[in-house]
């Protein structure tokens, strides 16, 4: 009697270290698949320059401008779509293929004012509009977007652009580019 | 009886708010409606204390504060013991301007002012900013690639600044000689 739980006991420990084994493997497959899948969509191929930032607006102080381009710079990264993401005049987009350009003009500015904002709470938003248009290397027009970054209620005037520079992101990300063909 | 005994509560509420301001008011290290001395024209600006990185720097966190220190044909900002540097030939613009900070600021700040009883918060805010310059940097690294930096000094220390760059081989597209933006 006491044989015949020991062996069985046995067997099923052996089946259940089995079951574990295989679940465990087929795991560590799905994430390979899994990743190289991200990766895969990362290098798709596609690079971008990011042009500085044009305006039509002479109230917009250069701080902003700058602050419009690095954000600009740092989000365009983040979205991952692109292999390679290269600033203005950067001599190793020469020589890039299937690069993509993404020119910024500031057609709006308001500066508002933090001050106003935290004693009045519904006064002083800042607000950049700009238009934003991504074009191939041959000038074709991937597409072309009035996109607006604000701050209202608390924040630095400067949070503004970063705003803008996460919807202009959002953006490329919903958008269909074209095939490296 | 209900608004005496309300009354009676409020005052030293309202008294404690004013206290607060005060003690911000006589703490702050630089006088809110008065102008602080900063360098003479014809000195040489060799460092920047109390300089604080806005963006744009390379390894570089964010709002980092430190000194701005011009050390040959180089500009540098130490952040403790780390520095990150800007070869100043390589800067193709140079820009100042004027603006003003909030002493209580960050996501601490904002929640204490709205913790404030009776709306005193907005009065601190009212109260407790203070003037900054603003230096704006355009630069090319060595691939050609366009760069910016911002930094906020304390009043009076941009223009100083932008005299001395220029001097050691900046470019700017408006001379020192002219007045900074103001806000």
């Amino acid at each position: 009697m006491k044989r015949k739980l020991l062996s069985q006991s046995l067997l099923l420990a052996v089946l259940l270290l089995g079951a574990c084994a295989c679940l465990t493997s087929r795991t560590r497959l799905l994430a390979q698949t899994a990743s190289a899948k991200a990766t895969g969509e990362k290098t798709s191929g596609l690079n971008i320059q990011i042009e500085p930032v044009e305006s039509d607006e002479a109230s917009l102080p250069p701080e902003f401008r700058v602050a419009i381009y690095e954000n600009l710079v740092e989000a365009v990264g983040k979205t991952g779509k692109f292999q390679h993401v290269f600033r203005s005049g950067d001599r190793a987009a020469d020589a890039t293929p299937h690069l993509l350009i993404l020119h910024t003009r500031v057609v709006g500015f308001k500066p508002g004012s933090q001050k106003k904002r935290e004693v009045t709470t519904v006064a002083g938003a800042t607000i950049i509009r700009s238009s934003v248009q991504l074009v191939t290397r041959e000038g074709r027009t991937v597409f072309t977007r009035e996109v607006e970054g604000k701050v209202r209620f608390f924040g630095e005037n400067l949070n503004a652009t970063s705003d803008f520079a996460k919807k202009v992101a959002a953006t490329i990300r919903l958008t269909p580019l074209p095939d490296r063909s | 009886m209900v608004r005496a005994h309300m009354c009676e509560n409020a005052i030293p509420l309202i008294g404690c708010c004013l206290l607060a301001v005060a003690a911000v008011l006589l703490g702050s290290p630089t006088r809110l409606f008065g102008q602080q001395p900063g360098p003479s024209r014809g000195s040489a600006v060799e460092t920047v204390p109390n300089a604080t990185h806005v963006l744009g720097l390379e390894n570089v966190k964010r709002r980092a504060r430190g000194r701005l220190a011009i050390d040959g044909n180089t500009l540098r900002f130490y952040v403790g013991l780390a520095a990150a540097e800007v070869n100043i030939s390589s800067i193709q613009d140079v820009f100042t301007g004027q603006d003003s900070k909030q002493l209580v600021r960050g996501k601490t700040g904002m929640m204490a002012k709205m913790a404030m009883p009776y709306e005193s918060g907005r009065v601190l805010s009212l109260l407790a900013s203070q003037k900054i310059d603003v230096l704006t940097l355009e630069y090319r690294d060595s691939n050609g690639g366009l760069h910016g930096v911002i930094f906020t000094l304390p009043k009076g220390q941009a223009p100083a600044v932008k005299r001395q760059l220029v001097e050691l081989g900046a470019h700017a597209s408006v001379s020192p000689a002219e007045g900074p933006a103001k806000p």
